[in-house]
């Protein structure tokens, strides 16, 4: 399998490991046997991918059917796709069967970060796949894309044959047996496409066109005859009964995210402004404690982890999180297997849960204030007060933690020099808290580490109208906040502001940045989600040369009535809401969660009923 | 408590996974398998596994091994043997479980056969040759001096006067036997030697590690 080019290739390069497989839990089938041959592309290093849950939840629900293959497919560093580039018999292949990607019949790329998408035209590069889906023929496997930055998928959308909204595990089973279908009986691309763009969720790029005015915005996007002018996501609706992930691969060379990881809820009812993920993921489902405890009982034992990890956009949320961790805790300590529980919130943090996971094992907390202000934090309708946050952290405090990571945005709507001041405030108030906190670990001083992230506005969020701070008032904010801070028990970190500006390029962009992404790969661009490899003069340059302007993505107001590049694809929530919920931004007034009272988002609509039973009381 | 030894065989893709990731890799395997291990006590209790000589990156084997303890006054080996025995990374093979008899710090000596590629033969021939005629082969060696790593020259031909080719062979292979343990001789080094001396080209060279011996020859049980 691997052959003597590949070999000598391997020794060359740091961490082989990356490009072996082989690893305990990935599946290999014999190709005879099978009708869909799948392979799952993650467009970033293997560590990164392999962290992810969604390719495990995907590669379990397609390698459970028989008569489908899914195998992996990376982003390799450098050095390897320097060797890939260099020599004329090696492509990208596939991690199992070392099968070239374009010998597929269907190959998926995950858009999860907008700074990936060099490196998807870097592997289609690799692999000798043409990058527009119109230079493609039949002959080429099918080129999909997934993942949430398909809620804006138009910078990259000339790249793909079909895009896919919302969740995935039923949708691609109904893409494969129409792959396997189109195989069979030798139908064209075109037929296939038609085919295709009848599942729930399914965008075929090619039969919409959008249509710009002089300024540059779009005027309309039309569809093709007989094609629906929006695409709908697809949801789960019954999530308990969807199966979940039991038999992860286990990374040899080690991954970011390597543990067993139950997702134990879905969406988010919080509503949170500037967060993209509680918008497109809602209605909330969660799963019940059953169903978690076998999954996670199952996981443990199938792949031999000793953390499991619950994961989900706000853990807490879960109604029964409580009987959970005593199912839980039922088992894994004879196990030895250590629970940690990511995306706590501060203001439903009990002092019961907190004992549960300290009973294992004691890591740092981590918090989420978002703003420094109480009224920034109704801006953007992060419902947690100043007090909430004393009150966590003295619990935390009083049980041996001394250790808090504080996370903030910078360049937040309505926000001034008051608000980021706040934020160092709110960090030495924390550390005034742990030094007359009477029960704190004696003889261990407090760190008190706050990063914080330049705010990029997300479409499909009600921020996507507000234009990001320019890079230069962003620098001042920084400098600012670095003056802010005077003592020592607080460290500070802070994103680069010129990898943000660019994610809010791609995050609003439209398909005229495709010529630019390509641009960008050809003059030297990838992996720019890596700081030593990101060249932004170099973008800078591309942007120029293809004439388009960066700030007229990132830095202008968008209209209530402007058409956004995004306005045919439908998450749920609708334009109306969007605009509701900027109104009461800009007038610092917040949402109630949406599991205590309805606002009317729209997203029940894609579940077909209503998403809670508010009958019931909800704790 | 017992000392346990899987005795396995690391080729193919395998021979990429590093000495440490096959630490992580192995402890998974241990506790997939339900294998009666003993847990090390304390804050963080974990598998005690001990693999004596690590194996470098590339290198193919088919003599390694890895102990554990268990409390156990007799386990069942075979037990532990097909338990472990589909469960393992493609590229190792399990071939016996024992009970530990020599102990690691008796290990003096590793063989190896290194296979040269057909296109090299000849050069690969005449280099040997030429190494076997020589007096000294000095080459640099990494090596720790206190806690700081430093280069150091060594004399090759005081660890091995002539390399041996092994004529059972069609291909043109070396049959080394390289001193293990606490002085340990790489086979990679003399390559590295052959490459810079005689302008050898050793990318496609493999090397695979065939027996582990104690000092009085004997095989290490």
């Amino acid at each position: 399998m691997i052959d003597e080019i590949l070999k000598a290739t391997l020794l060359k390069v740091q961490k082989p490991g990356r490009y072996t497989g082989g690893e305990p839990g990935s599946i290999v089938k014999n190709k005879k046997d099978i009708d869909a041959h799948f392979a799952f592309c993650f467009p970033d290093t293997y560590e990164i991918a392999m962290s992810h849950l969604g390719m495990k939840v995907l590669y379990e629900v397609i390698n459970d059917a028989p008569n489908y293959w899914c195998e992996r497919a990376f982003m390799p560093w450098l050095d390897m796709y320097q060797e890939i580039k260099e020599h004329d018999t090696l492509e990208l292949y596939s991690l199992e069967s070392k099968t070239p990607l374009k010998e597929f019949d269907a190959i998926g790329f995950t858009l999860q970060y907008e700074l990936s998408y060099t490196n998807i035209v870097a592997m289609l590069d690799l692999a000798n796949i043409p990058l527009y889906s119109k230079d493609r023929d039949d002959k080429f496997p099918l080129v999909i894309a997934g993942g949430p930055c398909v809620c804006n998928a138009e910078p990259v959308a000339d790249y793909f044959d079909i895009m896919t909204l919302g969740e995935g595990e039923e949708q691609i089973l109904e893409i494969l047996n129409k792959v396997s279908f189109a195989k069979k009986n030798n139908q064209t691309k075109d037929e296939l496409l038609k085919e295709l763009s009848e599942i729930q969720g399914v965008y075929v790029p090619k039969f919409y066109t959008p249509i710009y005015n002089e300024d540059g915005t779009i005027k309309e996007i039309t569809a093709q005859d007989g094609i629906s002018e929006t695409v709908q996501k697809a949801i789960i609706k019954d999530f308990d009964s969807q199966k979940l992930p039991t038999n992860f691969i286990v990374p040899m060379i080690g991954a970011i995210h390597d543990r067993a990881q139950v997702e134990v809820l879905r969406g988010c009812v919080r509503g949170c402004r500037f967060c993209q993920a509680g918008f497109i993921y809602r209605p909330k489902r969660e799963r019940s404690v059953d169903t978690l405890n076998q999954a996670a009982k199952d996981l443990c034992a199938n792949t031999g982890y000793e953390e499991l990890s619950l994961t989900s956009l706000s853990t807490s949320d879960h109604t029964q999180l409580e009987p959970l961790l005593d199912n839980l805790l039922d088992w894994t300590p004879e196990a030895r297997v250590n629970l940690s529980l990511p995306s706590l919130r501060v203001d439903n943090f009990s002092k019961e849960v907190l004992e549960k996971t300290t009973r294992i094992k004691k890591s740092g907390l981590t918090f989420a204030p978002e703003a420094g202000t109480q009224r920034l934090r109704d801006v953007i309708n992060k419902n947690i007060t100043e007090a909430e946050i004393e009150h966590t952290c003295n619990i935390a405090f009083s049980n041996g933690y001394s250790t808090v990571k504080l996370y903030f945005m910078m360049g937040l709507p309505t926000e001034t020099m008051e608000d980021i001041k706040a934020i160092a405030e709110t960090a030495q108030n924390i550390v005034g808290m742990y030094q007359t906190n009477p029960n704190r670990t004696k003889g261990k001083g407090v760190q008190v580490s706050i990063s914080v992230a330049c705010f990029v506005p997300k479409p499909k969020t009600p921020f996507e109208f507000f234009p990001q701070d320019s890079e230069e008032v962003l620098r001042k904010k920084q400098r600012y906040l670095i003056e802010c801070i005077n003592s020592k028990k607080i460290s500070l970190s802070y994103h680069d502001s010129q990898i943000s500006r660019l994610e809010a390029v791609f995050a609003k962009g439209d398909r005229k940045l495709a010529k630019v992404i390509e641009s960008a790969y050809k003059n030297g661009c990838m992996l720019d989600g890596w700081n030593e490899c990101f060249k932004y003069d170099k973008w800078v340059e591309c942007f120029e040369t293809q004439n388009v302007s960066m700030d007229f993505y990132a830095n202008r107001a968008k209209s209530f009535d402007e058409v956004t590049p995004w306005s045919h694809l439908d998450y749920g929530v609708t334009k109306e809401y969007l605009v509701k919920e900027y109104n009461k931004a800009m007038e610092s007034a917040t949402t109630p969660p949406c599991n205590l009272e309805c606002s009317n988002c729209g997203a029940s609509k894609v579940l077909g009923g209503p998403c809670f039973d508010y009958s019931k009381s909800m704790v | 408590m017992i000392t346990v030894r899987v005795w396995f065989s690391k080729r193919g893709e395998a021979c990429y996974i590093s000495h440490l990731d096959m630490q992580r890799v192995m402890h998974r395997v241990l506790r997939k398998a339900k294998i009666p291990a003993w847990y090390s006590q304390g804050f963080n209790p974990h598998i005690y596994l001990t693999f004596a000589l690590p194996l470098p990156l590339g290198q193919e084997s088919i003599c390694e091994y890895l102990d554990f303890k268990t409390e156990q006054e007799t386990p069942d080996l075979d037990n532990i043997f097909y338990a472990l025995k589909d469960i393992l990374p493609s590229g190792i093979e399990i071939y016996n479980v024992t009970i530990a008899k020599h102990k690691a710090g008796e290990i003096a000596f590793s063989r190896y056969l290194v296979t040269f590629p057909n296109e090299i033969k000849q050069q690969a021939i005449e280099a040997v040759n030429q190494y076997n005629l020589r007096e000294i082969a000095v080459t640099t060696k990494m090596g720790k001096q206190r806690r700081t790593k430093v280069e150091k020259e060594i004399d090759l031909k005081q660890f091995i006067k002539t390399l041996d080719t092994n004529p059972q062979s069609d291909d043109f292979c070396l049959d080394l036997l390289l001193p293990a343990g606490s002085v340990s001789i790489n086979p990679a080094l003399i390559l590295k030697f052959l490459s810079s001396e005689y302008n050898l080209d050793c990318s496609a060279v493999n090397i695979c590690r065939t027996q582990v011996l104690i000092k009085n020859m004997e095989k290490f049980d």
